[in-house]
C-alpha cells in the first residue's frame, strides 16, 4: 500500500514530462532542412498575410482616394475620402502595422538562427543557405518599403530582440531606405533568375521541387524581383536616375520573364484562352517563356483559396458570381469614360457610334447591372489551374487570385516615367508607344499633340494597372514629379499622404508619434 | 494550434513538419499541397511524423468506444465476483460499518445512506427541493446556493451554462477565461469532465465563434437530476484544498443516491410543456416606417437611393404582409422525464440501478435535448475489513440545435449577399424549414463516468483507501445543409472529439485519541491524473448532390471522386495532453468537540507548467470553534454556533498545453478572416505565434490566496439556522495576454503577475416561521440566500496600471468586470451645437472627425474637445453585486406548496441587440455576420423610444454599442417556480389494502420562469453573454407547466 501510495513517485518524472503536440518549442526548431523550408516559406506566409489581411493591398493602393468606389460600405467610403480618422474597425485595422512587423521579425529571427540548421544538418547546402537568407533579406526589405510608403516613417527593428521587446520610436526614411538598399544589393548577387535550377545561383531541384510546385516563377524572390523592388524604391525616394538603372535592367537582362502558371490563368490576359496573342505580349521576345505569355516579376501567392483577403471579396458580383447583388466597390462608368478616353482601348472603350460599351480583354463587364464589375482580376476555386479564364463564371465565393507586385508591363511604365523624369522624352515616348499599340490605343506623338508625357504615362499607368494596388502611390508620385499642387505639397508636409498609426500602437507604445495631419 | 489533415490524390502521407500534420487545402488540381517525395529526400526529422502516427493509433486503440466499453466492463466483472451471494451471507455486525465514518470525505463507503438534512448549514449537504425541470446542474443549482452564480444565455436545452463560484478570479474576455473559471464538478468522489476543451477555438474565427466547432453541449446536462441524492458547493479552501489545482474555483460535489441494504423501488414521472410564449412580431411596415425617420431627417439623394430593396416595395405583400413567422417558430414543446430506480441488498452488499429518459424543450425553433441515463453503484463487503465500492454511470445526450442563419453561417464559414432579410410570414419560415429539414444536424455526446474504490481497515486505527477512476466523453456532430440553404452550395460537416480524464488515488489515514480529549488525525495522500483530449473535424463545400448525403469526409475514406470534391474539403485534427500528479498530507487536532484544528499541505505537479515551474505547494490551515457546545451548552436561545476560519492558498490549473513549450511556432499562416491557412506554395510553414502571443519562459503558477471565516448557528431549538461567512481571495501571478509588442509582429505578450481580489459574503438564513408539531398542522419555512461579491484588480504585470484589450479596459484598483463605454448625454439637434475649443476654435471631435448636427453629444471627460477612449468611462459590472435565491415551502396536511425566487442585483447589460438594430446601415453595408437576419428580427424586443434619432450614416458611428446610451439596469426579481404538491400515499393504503406495496405516493404539479420583474428593456436580463451583452441571440427561457408523481415501492 505504502508502495502505490509512492508509486506516483517513482512514474513522476515521466507522468509529468508531456510534449504539446499542440505548437514546435523552441528546441525542436531550427534543426533540420525541413524546419529551415518551413520558416522560409513561413516568412513568404506572413508576407502575404500582411497585404491580404483585410484586402490591405487594394484598399491601400486602389481605394484610397482611387479609382475604386465603394457602393454602400461606409467604412471603405471614408477611407475613399481620405477619412482615416473615422472610427471604423477597418480603418483602425489598417492603421495596424502588425502583419507587417511579424514578416521582419520571422525574417529577423531566420536570420539569426538559420546558422544553426546550417550546421546540425549536412543536407542544408551552402547553396541553398546562402539563397534562403537571400530571400529573407529581400522580403525584409520588402515589407519595409511597403511599410514606409503607408506610414512614411516606422520604428526599424532588424533583430528579433527575442523576449525583451522594448518600445521603438520611428527611424527616419533615409535610414530605413538606406537598409533596404543595402539589404537587396546583398541579396541580388545570390539570387537567381528563376528557382528552375538552370542558373547557378540554384542548381537542380529547389527543396526537391520542381518549378511546378511554386507555380512558375513570379512567386519567389527572384533577381528581376529585387530589381523592381530597388527601382520602386528608388522612385518612391524620387532618385529615378538609379530607379532607372534597375527598371532598365529588367528590360535588359531578364534571362526569363519570370510568371505565373496555372494560378494566374485567367487573370492579365496571359491565358492562351480567348484572347488574340497580340493583346497578351508585351514584347515579343518574352513569349518564350513555357510556351505560355507570363509576366508577372514578383508577385504574392494565393494558392490556398480564400473567402476574405482576396480582391475577389470586394469586386466580384453578378454577372462573375450569381448569388452576389452588388460589389464593394466598383469604378463608376463616367470614371471608366475619362480614364479609357483614347481610340478604341481594348481594356475597355464605348462605341462612338452605337455607345455599345465594350470590355474586350475582359477588365470589366456587368454594364448592365446598377454597377459595372472589375473583371481583370478573378480567379474562382474552380478556374484555378485550369486555365479556363476570366470569363468563367464563379459559382461559389472562394478565390485564389494573386496580389501582383510587379509586372513587365509595370516596369515598362516605370522606365517610361523615370526617363520622363529624367527628360529623356525620346526614351520615354518609345516605351509609352508598345504599351499603347498593343490595346489599340493611338500612339503618343508629341506634347503638342498629346498633352504633357508624363501625364500620359500616369494616364497609361492608371489604365494598365487598374486594380492592381498601383494608383494611390502613383498619384503620389506624379504630384511630386509636377511639383505644382501647393495644397498637395502642404498633405505632403504634414503627413497627410500617409496612414494615421493606429491608436491602438500609439496607446501600446508612447514612443510613437502621429504626423501632425491626422493628430 | 490545430494541424490541418488531408491525405491527397498521389500520396496519402501528408509530410509532418515539425508535429503537425498538414496537408492540402490547395486547389492545385494534380499537385500534391505538400511535396512529400516517394524518396523521402526529406525525411520527417526527429521521428516527430512516426511518433504522431504511432500516438495516432494508440489513441484510437485507446480512445475508441471498445475502450470504455472495455472499462466497464472490466468494472462489472470484478464487481459480480464480489457479488457472489457466498460472500455476502457471511456475517457481520451492522454496526462495525453504520458507525464508520468514510475515510474521507469523499469516497462513498457507507452503506448506510448518508443522513440528508432537508435544511441547516449548508457546509453540509442541501437537499435541494425543487421541482423545476431542470436539465442541467446549472439549472438545478440557481438560486438555491450562496455564493454559486448560475448563468443561462439561452433557453435552447444543453447549451453552454457557465457557473461562477464567489464572483470571478479573472476577466472574462475570452472562451478559455470562461472556462479556467469554471468550478470542478465531483460526483461521488470522482472529479468528472464538465466541460468541452477549448482548444478548437484555435481554429475558429473570433468574430464566428459564438458556438464552438462540434455538438457544443453542457456536459452538465448529462447528469441525472433525479439521481442526485444531495449536493454540496464547497468555497473554502478549507474544503476545496483537497481536491488541488482543479478545484480552486471551488467545488460542487454531487452525491447521487445510493443502494441500502433494504430493497426498495421508486419511480419518478412528470410530463410538461415549455409554453409558446407571446411575442409581438413585425412587419416591413413597421421596419419602414421605424427607418423613415432617419431617412427623412439624414440621407442625401444618393442615400435614399440605396434603399434596402426588401423595404421598397411597399405593395408586396412579402415583406409588407402578415408577420406570422412566429405561429411556425414558436411552439408548445413537450418535457418529459421518467426514471426507474431499484436498490437492494443485504448488509453485507448493496446495489442501485437506474435508468430513466428526459427531454427538455425549448419552446422555439423545435429545439430539444432528449437525454437517456444509467447508472449501477455497489457497495461490497467481502470481509470486515475492506469495502468495495463502485459506480458507473453512463448517458447518452442528442441535441437538436437552434437554426440561426448566423450560427450556420458561422459554421459553413462563408456569407452569401446578405441584403435581403427573410420574410415575416409563415410561408417563409416554413419553406425555409423545408429546405432544412433536407439535411440533417445531429449532435450527440456520450458521457461515462466511473470509478472503484477499496477502502480497507488496517491495523492500528490505519485506514487505507484507493480509488481509480475514469471520466469519458465523445462527442459529435454530423452536418449537412442542402444547397437550396447557400448560394448553390451544400456543406457538410462531421465532428468527433473525445475527453478522457482517469484517476488514480491512494490515501492513508491514522485516527488516535489521547485520554478522550484529544484527537488527532493523520492521512497523506496521492493522486495522478491523465486528461486527453482529440478532435477531429473535416467540412466540405459543393458536394456533387443533395441527395448524396453521405458522410464522406471521414479519416480515410477519403475519395477525390466522391461526393466532395478534393479541393473544397478542409481536415483538421488536434491533440492535448495534460497530467497531474500530487502528494499532500493533512493533519488534524481536536479537543474535545469544542476545537479542532487542520493543517493541509501538498504539492502539486502538472504537466502543462513549464519544467522550472512544474510543481506548486500550498499550504492550508483552517480550524472551528463550536462555541454552542463549549460555552453556551445551557443557553436557551442559541441553539448552535459554531466559528470557522481558513487560511492558505492553492494553485490554479490551466487550460493549456502551450505554456508548457514557452516560446513556440505554429502554422499561423492566415490573416483576419482567414485563419486556417497553414501553407505558402504548397509548401508547409511555421512561423512564431504572432496571433497568438509572445509566450516567453519563467512562467509561474498563478495561485489562490484565501482567507474566509464564517459562523453557522442556529436559534430557537433550530427553528432559525443559517450561516454567515466573509471571504477574500485573491488570484496572484495570473497569466494574461497584454496587447503589445506590435512592432515585434506579436498580437500581445503572455505575462504572469495579474492579482485579482474577490471579496464577498455569503449568507443562509433559514426560518421556520410556523412550526407545528401536529401532523395535520400548518409549517412554514422560508429561506433565502445570498452571495455579496465585489472584485477588484489588484495588480497588472510589470507594474503596468492599466491595459485595453479589445473594448475592455482593465484597471488596478478597479473591478475587472466592469463595462468600459462612452458616456452619453443626447445629442446634437444643429452644428452650431458642437461645443468649440476656445484655444483652438476648432470644434468638438470624436477621434479627429468633427461631430456634426445629429451626432450623439458623448461626454469630453478629460477636455480636451476630442472624444475619444480617454473619455470613456468604466462603469457597471457584469456579474452581479448580489445573487441569490427566496425560498419558501408551506404545508399543510398532506399538501406542500412551494415557491422558489431567484434575484440578481447591482448588475448591467449592454444591450447590443438594441444597438444593432439601430445601426442598420453600418451593419447592412458590411456583409459581415453582424449583418444577418434571423426570423427574430421581425419581433419586438426592446424599446425603440428609449433612443434619439441620430444620423445613421455618420462617420463617428451613432449607434456604436460600447456606450452608457446601450448599458441598462439588469437587476431582476424572477419567480422561478412554483409547486403544489399532494402526498396520497395514506389515501391509497386506506382505499386499497393491496395497495400495501407503497412507501409513498406523491404527486405535485408545478410552473416555472412565471414572471420577472426588472427594469432591463429588453428581453430576458438573463438572456446576456460572458460578456454582459445582450447580442439578441439565445432563445426565451421558456415557462414550462408540469405534473408529475414520485412513488416509492417497499
Amino acid at each position: 500500500m505504502l508502495i502505490s501510495l509512492l508509486l506516483p513517485l517513482l512514474g513522476c518524472k515521466k507522468i509529468l514530462d508531456v510534449d504539446s503536440t499542440r505548437a514546435i518549442g523552441d528546441v525542436n526548431m531550427w534543426n533540420t532542412l525541413e524546419d529551415a523550408r518551413a520558416a522560409l516559406f513561413g516568412v513568404y506566409a506572413l508576407n502575404r498575410a500582411a497585404m491580404s489581411d483585410n484586402n490591405r493591398h487594394v484598399i491601400y493602393g486602389d481605394i484610397r482616394l482611387a479609382d475604386f468606389e465603394p457602393t454602400s460600405r461606409l467604412d471603405l467610403r471614408a477611407i475613399h475620402n481620405n477619412m482615416l480618422n473615422a472610427d471604423y474597425k477597418l480603418i483602425n485595422d489598417l492603421s495596424d502595422w502588425r502583419p507587417f512587423y511579424a514578416t521582419i521579425n520571422a525574417a529577423n529571427l531566420y536570420l539569426e538562427r538559420i546558422h544553426e540548421v546550417y550546421e546540425k544538418d549536412k543536407r542544408f547546402v551552402e547553396q541553398t543557405y546562402n539563397l534562403d537568407r537571400a530571400q529573407v533579406k529581400a522580403l525584409r526589405a520588402f515589407s519595409y518599403f511597403y511599410m514606409c510608403r503607408i506610414w512614411g516613417e516606422v520604428p526599424l527593428i532588424l533583430s528579433s530582440h527575442e523576449g525583451s521587446f522594448t518600445n521603438k520610436p520611428r527611424d527616419p526614411q533615409d535610414r530605413i531606405f538606406a537598409v533596404i538598399e543595402q539589404d537587396l544589393l546583398e541579396a541580388e548577387p545570390k539570387l537567381p533568375y528563376a528557382y528552375d535550377g538552370n542558373d547557378p545561383e540554384q542548381t537542380g531541384l529547389y527543396y526537391g521541387q520542381g518549378i511546378g510546385t511554386y507555380y512558375g516563377l513570379g512567386y519567389m524572390v527572384s533577381k528581376q524581383a529585387v530589381w523592381t523592388m530597388l527601382a520602386h524604391m528608388y522612385a518612391w525616394k524620387g532618385d529615378y536616375a538609379n530607379a532607372a538603372v534597375y527598371a532598365q535592367k529588367i528590360m535588359d537582362k531578364t534571362r526569363v520573364v519570370s510568371g505565373s502558371g496555372a494560378a494566374l490563368a485567367g487573370t492579365f490576359r496571359n491565358t492562351s484562352v480567348g484572347f488574340p496573342n497580340a493583346l497578351r505580349t508585351f514584347i515579343g521576345a518574352w513569349t518564350r517563356a513555357y510556351g505560355v505569355e507570363q509576366t508577372v516579376l514578383f508577385a504574392v501567392a494565393r494558392g490556398e483559396f480564400a473567402t476574405s483577403g482576396v480582391i475577389e471579396e470586394l469586386t466580384a458580383a453578378e454577372p462573375l458570381i450569381p448569388n452576389r447583388k452588388i460589389p464593394a466597390i466598383y469604378i463608376p462608368l463616367d470614371s471608366l469614360f475619362t480614364m479609357y478616353n483614347e481610340g478604341r482601348d481594348s481594356r475597355f472603350s464605348m462605341d462612338s457610334v452605337t455607345k455599345q460599351v465594350t470590355s474586350f480583354d475582359g477588365f470589366f463587364t456587368g454594364f448592365d447591372k446598377p454597377y459595372p464589375v472589375f473583371r481583370k482580376i478573378f480567379v474562382t476555386w474552380d478556374n484555378f489551374g485550369t486555365g479556363k479564364g476570366i470569363n468563367i463564371v464563379g459559382d461559389f465565393g472562394l478565390f485564389a487570385s494573386p496580389i501582383v507586385f510587379s509586372r513587365f508591363t509595370e516596369m515598362a511604365l516605370l522606365l517610361a516615367e523615370c526617363r520622363a523624369a529624367l527628360n529623356d522624352k525620346e526614351g520615354a515616348i518609345a516605351i509609352l508607344n508598345q504599351v499603347r499599340v498593343n490595346y489599340g490605343v493611338p500612339a503618343y506623338i508629341s506634347e503638342r499633340d498629346n498633352g504633357p508625357l508624363v501625364d500620359a504615362i500616369f494616364k497609361e499607368r492608371r489604365r494598365e494597372l487598374v486594380g492592381e494596388g498601383w494608383r494611390w502611390y502613383d498619384y503620389v508620385r506624379f504630384k511630386k514629379i509636377k511639383n505644382n499642387d501647393t495644397k498637395f505639397n502642404q498633405l505632403i508636409q504634414s503627413g497627410g499622404i500617409y496612414w494615421p498609426v493606429s491608436r491602438t500602437l500609439i496607446s501600446q507604445n508612447p514612443m510613437l508619434t502621429q504626423y501632425p495631419y491626422w493628430k | 494550434m490545430h494541424s490541418q489533415v488531408k491525405p491527397s490524390g498521389k500520396e496519402k502521407s501528408p509530410i509532418n513538419i515539425g508535429s503537425r500534420l498538414i496537408s492540402n487545402n490547395s486547389s492545385k488540381g494534380g499537385l500534391t499541397y505538400l511535396q512529400n517525395k516517394p524518396t523521402n529526400q526529406y525525411r520527417p526529422v526527429k521521428s516527430k511524423m512516426s511518433s504522431i502516427f504511432l500516438e495516432l493509433t494508440v489513441l484510437k486503440t485507446l480512445f475508441s468506444n471498445e475502450q470504455t466499453m472495455r472499462i466497464i466492463f472490466v468494472l462489472c466483472v470484478f464487481l459480480l465476483k464480489f457479488l457472489n451471494p457466498a460472500i455476502a451471507i457471511q456475517k457481520v455486525q451492522s454496526d462495525t460499518l453504520s458507525n464508520k465514518k468514510p475515510l474521507e470525505d469523499t469516497s462513498k463507503v457507507l452503506i448506510k445512506k448518508q443522513p440528508t438534512k432537508s435544511k441547516g448549514p449548508q457546509s453540509v449537504p442541501v437537499l435541494i427541493k425543487s421541482y423545476f425541470p431542470a436539465n442541467s446542474i446549472q439549472q438545478y443549482l440557481k438560486g438555491n446556493v450562496s455564493g454559486l452564480y448560475a448563468t443561462e444565455a439561452s433557453g435552447e436545452p444543453g447549451t453552454y451554462q457557465y457557473m461562477f463560484i464567489r464572483g470571478t478570479s479573472t476577466p472574462l474576455i475570452t472562451q478559455e477565461d470562461v472556462l479556467k473559471t469554471q468550478p470542478l464538478v465531483v460526483i461521488d468522489g470522482l472529479p468528472v469532465l464538465s466541460y468541452e476543451n477549448p482548444y478548437v477555438y484555435d481554429i475558429q474565427r473570433p468574430d464566428y465563434s459564438f458556438n464552438r466547432i462540434g455538438p457544443s453541449t453542457n456536459l452538465l446536462a448529462g447528469l441525472n437530476i433525479a439521481d442526485i441524492e444531495s449536493v454540496e458547493v464547497l468555497k473554502d479552501l478549507s474544503k476545496t484544498a483537497i481536491y488541488g489545482p482543479r478545484g480552486a474555483n471551488g467545488v460542487i460535489y454531487i452525491r447521487t443516491r445510493a443502494g441500502s441494504a433494504t430493497s426498495n423501488m421508486s419511480f419518478n414521472s412528470s410530463f410538461g410543456v415549455a409554453a409558446k410564449p407571446s411575442v409581438t412580431t413585425l412587419n416591413g411596415g413597421y421596419e419602414d416606417n421605424f427607418r423613415q425617420r432617419f431617412y427623412s431627417r439624414y440621407a442625401t439623394p444618393v442615400q435614399l437611393q440605396s434603399y434596402p430593396g426588401f423595404l421598397r416595395d411597399s405593395i408586396t405583400t412579402k415583406y409588407y404582409g402578415e408577420s406570422s413567422w412566429a405561429d411556425a417558430y414558436y411552439k408548445n414543446a413537450l418535457i418529459y422525464n421518467a426514471d426507474a430506480l431499484m436498490s437492494g441488498g443485504s448488509k453485507r452488499a448493496t446495489f442501485k440501478f437506474n435508468v430513466g429518459t428526459q427531454k427538455s424543450s425549448g419552446n422555439a425553433d423545435e429545439t430539444s435535448l432528449n437525454k437517456y441515463y444509467t447508472s449501477i453503484d455497489l457497495n461490497i463487503i467481502p470481509r470486515s475489513w475492506i469495502v468495495v465500492s463502485a459506480n458507473i454511470k453512463g448517458t447518452r445526450l442528442d441535441r437538436n440545435r437552434n437554426r440561426y442563419n448566423r450560427d450556420r453561417l458561422a459554421e459553413i464559414g462563408y456569407l452569401p449577399d446578405l441584403t435581403e432579410a427573410p420574410a415575416p410570414n409563415i410561408d417563409s419560415y416554413n419553406s425555409f424549414i423545408n429546405e432544412f429539414d433536407k439535411g440533417f444536424d445531429k449532435n450527440y455526446n456520450n458521457i461515462a463516468n466511473g470509478f472503484l474504490n477499496v477502502a480497507i481497515k488496517l491495523p492500528l486505527e490505519i485506514d487505507y483507501n484507493t480509488r481509480f477512476g475514469v471520466s469519458y466523453n465523445e462527442g459529435g456532430r454530423d452536418l449537412f445543409y442542402p444547397s437550396t440553404l447557400l448560394d448553390n452550395s451544400n456543406y457538410a460537416s462531421n465532428y468527433f472529439g473525445l475527453s478522457q480524464r482517469l484517476v488514480y488515488d491512494n490515501s492513508l489515514n491514522y485516527k488516535i485519541t489521547l485520554k478522550s480529549k484529544h484527537s488527532f488525525d493523520f492521512s497523506v495522500g496521492s493522486s495522478i491524473q491523465w486528461d486527453k483530449d482529440r478532435y477531429s473535424y473535416s467540412y466540405a463545400y459543393k458536394g456533387v448532390s443533395d441527395y448524396l448525403k453521405v458522410n464522406l469526409l471521414k479519416a480515410g475514406n477519403f475519395n477525390s471522386n466522391g461526393a466532395f470534391k478534393d479541393q473544397l474539403t478542409f481536415k483538421f485534427l488536434d491533440q492535448t495532453a495534460t497530467n497531474y500528479l500530487s502528494f499532500y498530507t493533512a493533519t488534524t487536532y481536536s479537543f474535545k468537540d469544542f476545537y479542532s484544528v487542520s493543517l493541509l499541505l501538498r504539492n502539486d505537479g502538472a504537466s502543462n507548467m513549464q519544467p522550472v515551474h512544474r510543481w506548486f505547494f500550498s499550504p492550508v490551515l483552517s480550524g472551528t470553534w463550536d462555541i454552542k457546545k463549549h460555552k453556551l451548552s445551557k443557553s436557551p436561545v442559541i441553539s448552535a454556533l459554531t466559528l470557522k476560519a481558513s487560511v492558505g492558498r492553492i494553485g490554479i490549473a490551466q487550460l493549456t498545453d502551450r505554456i508548457s513549450l514557452g516560446t513556440q511556432y505554429a502554422s499561423e499562416a492566415g490573416w483576419t478572416n482567414e485563419l486556417r491557412i497553414p501553407s505558402y506554395l504548397n509548401t508547409a510553414t511555421l512561423m512564431r505565434s504572432y496571433l497568438y502571443g509572445y509566450l516567453g519562459y519563467d512562467i509561474p503558477w498563478s495561485y489562490n490566496e484565501q482567507l474566509s471565516a464564517g459562523a453557522s448557528f442556529g436559534f430557537l431549538k433550530n427553528r432559525i439556522v443559517g450561516e454567515l461567512s466573509f471571504y477574500s481571495t485573491t488570484t496572484k501571478n495570473q497569466l494574461i495576454n497584454i496587447p503589445g509588442a506590435a512592432e515585434y509582429g506579436y498580437s500581445g505578450l503572455f505575462q504572469p503577475g495579474m492579482d485579482i481580489n474577490n471579496k464577498g459574503v455569503d449568507l443562509f438564513l433559514s426560518a421556520d416561521i410556523l412550526k407545528s408539531a401536529a401532523k395535520k398542522g400548518f409549517n412554514w419555512n422560508s429561506s433565502i440566500n445570498l452571495n455579496f461579491n465585489r472584485n477588484t484588480l489588484k495588480a497588472l504585470p510589470g507594474g503596468l496600471s492599466e491595459i485595453i484589450i479589445g473594448d475592455r479596459k482593465l484597471q488596478v484598483g478597479q473591478a475587472a468586470d466592469q463595462f468600459w463605454v462612452l458616456k452619453n448625454n443626447g445629442i446634437y439637434n444643429a452644428d452650431d451645437q458642437v461645443p468649440v475649443n476656445p484655444a483652438t476654435g476648432n470644434k468638438m471631435t470624436y477621434k479627429g472627425t468633427v461631430l456634426k448636427a445629429g451626432d450623439p453629444k458623448w461626454a469630453d471627460i478629460n477636455g480636451d474637445y476630442n472624444v475619444d477612449d480617454k473619455d470613456k468611462i468604466l462603469t457597471g459590472n457584469i456579474l452581479p453585486a448580489v445573487s441569490g435565491g427566496w425560498n419558501n415551502s408551506v404545508k399543510y396536511k398532506k399538501w406542500d406548496l412551494q415557491t422558489s425566487f431567484y434575484f440578481n442585483l447591482g448588475r448591467k447589460v449592454l444591450n447590443q441587440n438594441m444597438a444593432n438594430r439601430f445601426n442598420f446601415i453600418n451593419l447592412e453595408a458590411e456583409n459581415s455576420i453582424n449583418s444577418v437576419k434571423e426570423f427574430t428580427f421581425w419581433q419586438q424586443q426592446g424599446n425603440p423610444a428609449l433612443y434619439p434619432t441620430y444620423n445613421p450614416w455618420s462617420p463617428v458611428i451613432p449607434y456604436r454599442s460600447e456606450q452608457d446610451l446601450f448599458l441598462e439596469n439588469a437587476s431582476f426579481l424572477k419567480l422561478r417556480s412554483i409547486s403544489l404538491g399532494f402526498d396520497l400515499t395514506d389515501k391509497l393504503l386506506a382505499s386499497n389494502k393491496r395497495a400495501t406495496r407503497f412507501k409513498s405516493f406523491y404527486v405535485f404539479v408545478s410552473a416555472s420562469n412565471l414572471f420577472t420583474i426588472t427594469s432591463y428593456s429588453g428581453r430576458d436580463p438573463e438572456l446576456v453573454n460572458t460578456s454582459g451583452t445582450d447580442t439578441g441571440y439565445g432563445l426565451s427561457l421558456p415557462t414550462m407547466y408540469t405534473a408529475g408523481l414520485k412513488v416509492d415501492f417497499k
